[in-house]
């Protein structure tokens, strides 16, 4: 039978952004089929499309040649679709057995659940996976990566005529990876359908005779896997005319930042590893002037690396150093007392909704001083106003709760607090996520001010096109670990995606 | 001009539409009840409502702390305090000034206790602090081995219902109070880590705030001032009971929601607290002036609670 999945001219909008845009899909049964694209490129929201999670606006799926419409999870499996998601399906408070079957419970007469039923299908699938889960646990003191099993063993659980896999490898140990492989190729000799998302080429190249390449929320085409090579494929992923025009940006902006630096400290990251196992030594160093950024795919450890400089993420490993000062940091507390402070583009991180303008400002100094201090209100209003106008923050009043502001003014704020600190080390967490390009402008010139003055700046953006255009160097973080150091001005955005394909290479050989 | 006193009656709303439904209650007790709403009625219920209002402030300080900040256990603070208050005072026969330390330091470890099971065990501060009351009452029994002894000295009983040049001593300790504790929320660094823990902990934990001590400080606060509550009630009961501050947990709470904190935490002003705690008197003593019993005045306030929750919980979702 060909063709058991067909997707036509599937779109989805959330808001501004066009997540899907004609989108289309072929897989046959017994095919395993790749779907890649760089991120925000829709390969998630084409898999939730049809897992029933997300609602596309336009377009068709057809399975085994007929229509048919998904509009929840329920549909979805019934329609013999399963699915592994990316960011796991399972209720933490349930036990590993209950999410097994949560939702397909086999039934006894009356409706009791028949555990019994359920405890010896779920034994059997872990024994094919050689894995020792006690059924009985708590998914919420599973490891990730048993969690991630689970998982898995919840979607073959459901004997599906087309199995989903949302990056199913992303925490999984190279053994079990095998495994897993294994038991994809068995079920796809018995006729089962697969769509298998991942960031690792080099699996895709094990596992995948066909991929279908995504960019912008359209497919780019369908490629055979053995025919193509990854630099093709990478250029599809981006696109010619991107890396092109970014090119040109990289270089007026960069140049900027490099003018000569009035402060000479500089900071040092030697082996940083989070307790939560997603940074693994992780050492740099950020010289006077310099913008440093943090790049690669999304979520391999760049946001905890910058959390846990801060001592927002416990560390079990690493020495920080800033000029001759060794800094043993386990409290943004202890942070901020050396210069070091953090600023997060998610507005709900770090604003007091509720209190004014003002006090979200001073809150930067009020926070760290003793409790016993008296404040004094004139000098607080003399500094807010100071540091938000400086920011052009457009308000009415100091005095004005802070919920009342725009997302790109609550973000000047955000930024601004920390000004009143003259800090030596910004630690910045994606600062301009969703905010107007005013507001963007704004901050790149802030940020290109204190590199001039000597601040010293680490830098996280999900959008590459912009770290590449704000940073002087690039870190390309995979799996928790820096693969790659990007330098000089000539970084393009194809740079940073083959240094993160790369490695999913070398890892599966 | 006009537009400075549009902005003040904006930013001021809630203490506006609290004096306006003080000036219509005393009103309408006025016209039921002639003699209600006389200088000298009036000075009475204001003096009742002091200790309402000294207990209020213990809970604005919990609920201000945030997490679903909560502290039921301020009326049986109250009612040890008062226990002990009186043993020491007439039994033990010590001096005013020592007992108020001693009183208060009690009250500040018991607020200490659950400001530590709220933060470190993560007990919710409703389970914490309704667990407290058990606690609390069988110390009370066990300190005064089934029978409180001593009574309010003649010292205290003076301040609770004494007059000075006409007025009420209660409730020029009572304006005291209530110009330290807005001190200490305004202008004390402390006042405004703990807004801004309520408002949102995680940001303030980023900031640098210690968010752990300051909500500990905020109970210990609340029990402190719960205690000092109790002393004053003893001196206006004069004679000792269990449980005699119990009565005010539920119009605590309510006193705080009518002065427009947030349940949510972080935000609300302690004076618009003082205007609920009046209010809420007032209406009190107009059903009992009307000859409501005790079991409908409690319906009353029952409603009332649950109504301004309502209120204020549909008000919190527009916003977002």
């Amino acid at each position: 039978m060909s063709n058991y999945l067909q997707v036509e001219g599937l779109s989805k909008r959330f808001g501004q952004v066009k997540a899907l845009d004609n989108a289309e899909l072929e897989c046959s049964s017994g095919e395993i089929h790749a779907l890649l694209g760089a991120n925000g490129s829709g390969k998630s929201t084409l898999i939730k499309s049809l897992a029933g999670i997300v609602v596309p606006d336009q377009g068709d799926i057809y399975l085994r040649g007929e229509k048919v419409s998904i509009g929840s999870p329920q549909e979805s499996l019934a329609a013999g679709i399963a699915t592994v998601h990316q960011d796991f399906s399972l209720v933490p408070q349930l036990t590993v057995k209950e999410n097994l079957f949560l939702g397909a419970e086999p039934l006894r007469k009356l409706g009791f659940i028949d555990f019994g039923e359920i405890k010896k299908k779920a034994d059997r699938l872990f024994n094919s996976f050689q894995v020792e889960i006690p059924l009985g646990a708590k998914i919420a003191d599973l490891s990730v990566s048993q969690r991630q099993l689970v998982e898995i063993v919840k979607a073959f659980s459901r004997d599906p005529d087309l199995l989903l896999l949302d990056e199913p490898t992303a925490s999984l140990p190279s053994e079990r990876v095998k495994i897993l492989f294994d038991t994809i190729r068995e079920l796809a000799n018995r006729e089962m359908a697969v769509v298998f998302v991942s960031h690792r080429y080099g699996e895709v190249q094990d596992l995948c005779e066909k991929a279908t390449i995504l960019r912008n929320g359209y497919s780019v085409g369908e490629v055979q896997v053995a025919e193509t090579s990854k630099d093709k494929v990478v250029s599809m992923m981006l696109g010619e005319e991107a890396t092109k025009k970014n090119y040109g940006d990289s270089e007026k902006q960069s140049s900027k930042a490099k003018s000569e630096a009035k402060s000479s400290l500089s900071f040092r990251a030697e082996n940083v590893t989070a307790a939560a196992g997603n940074v693994e030594k992780v050492s740099f160093s950020i010289s006077p002037g310099e913008v440093l950024g943090v790049g690669g795919l999304q979520g391999q450890g760049q946001e905890t690396l910058l959390r846990a400089l801060y001592g927002l993420e416990p560390t079990i490993e690493g020495t920080c150093t800033l000029g001759k000062e060794t800094l043993h940091i386990r409290s943004p507390r202890e942070a901020i007392r050396n210069g070091i402070v953090y600023i997060s583009g998610d507005r709900d991180e770090g604003l007091l909704h509720s209190r004014t303008i003002r006090e979200n400002i001073s809150i930067a100094n009020n926070a760290n001083r003793p409790l016993w201090e008296l404040i004094d209100v004139d000098q607080e209003r003399q500094l807010a106003k100071k540091v938000i106008e400086k920011l052009d923050a457009v308000y009415e009043s100091l005095e004005d709760p802070a919920w009342q502001l725009s997302g790109g003014n609550r973000q000047k704020l955000l930024i601004g607090r920390w000004l009143i600190k003259d800090p030596k080390l910004i630690l910045m967490n994606d600062p301009t996520k969703g905010v107007d390009v005013q507001t963007k402008e704004k901050i790149y010139d802030l940020l290109y001010s204190l590199a001039n003055d000597g601040v010293l700046i680490l830098l996280f953006s999900s959008e590459t096109k912009e770290l590449i255009s704000l940073a002087d160097n690039l870190l390309v973080m995979y799996e928790g670990k820096v693969v790659e150091k990007l330098e000089g001005e000539n970084i393009t955005e194809e740079m940073v995606l083959s240094a993160s394909l790369n490695t999913g290479n070398n890892k599966n050989d | 001009m006009k537009s400075i006193v549009l902005d003040y009656a904006r930013k001021n709303r809630h203490t506006l539409v609290a004096i306006g439904i003080c000036g219509i209650l005393l009103a309408i007790g006025g016209i039921l009840r002639p003699g209600f709403s006389s200088y000298k009625n009036v000075l009475n219920i204001l003096s009742l409502a002091s200790f309402l209002g000294i207990l209020a402030a213990g809970q604005t300080f919990a609920v201000l702390s945030g997490g679903e900040g909560l502290d039921l256990s301020v009326g049986a603070v109250a009612s040890f305090s008062a226990i002990v208050a009186a043993h020491l005072l007439g039994p033990l026969n010590l001096p005013l000034v020592l007992v108020l330390l001693i009183i208060m330091a009690l009250g500040a470890v018991l607020g200490l206790i659950n400001g530590l099971g709220i933060t470190y065990a993560q007990v919710p501060p409703l389970v914490m602090t309704l667990g407290m009351i058990g606690v609390i009452n069988g110390l009370s029994l066990v300190y005064s081995g089934g029978q409180p002894t001593g009574s309010a000295t003649e010292l205290l009983q003076t301040i609770s219902t004494g007059r000075i040049v006409g007025i009420p001593w209660i409730l020029v300790i009572w304006l005291a109070f209530i110009f330290i504790v807005l001190f200490v929320l305004k202008r004390t660094t402390f006042g405004r880590a703990l807004y801004a823990v309520g408002s949102n902990r995680e940001a303030a934990y980023i900031s640098g705030a210690r968010v752990e001590i300051i909500k500990i400080l905020a109970y210990s606060f609340s029990g402190l001032l719960s205690a000092f509550g109790g002393l004053m009630l003893l001196g206006f009961v004069q004679g000792v009971q269990y449980e005699m501050g119990s009565s005010y947990m539920l119009p605590s709470v309510i006193a705080v929601v009518l002065g427009g904190v947030s349940f949510s935490g972080g935000e609300g002003e302690y004076f618009n607290v003082v205007l609920g705690a009046i209010i809420l008197t007032i209406l009190t003593s107009l059903l009992t002036t009307l000859n409501i019993g005790e079991a409908g005045r409690m319906l009353v306030n029952g409603f009332i609670l649950l109504a301004l929750l309502t209120a204020f919980g549909r008000a919190e979702k527009m916003r977002q």
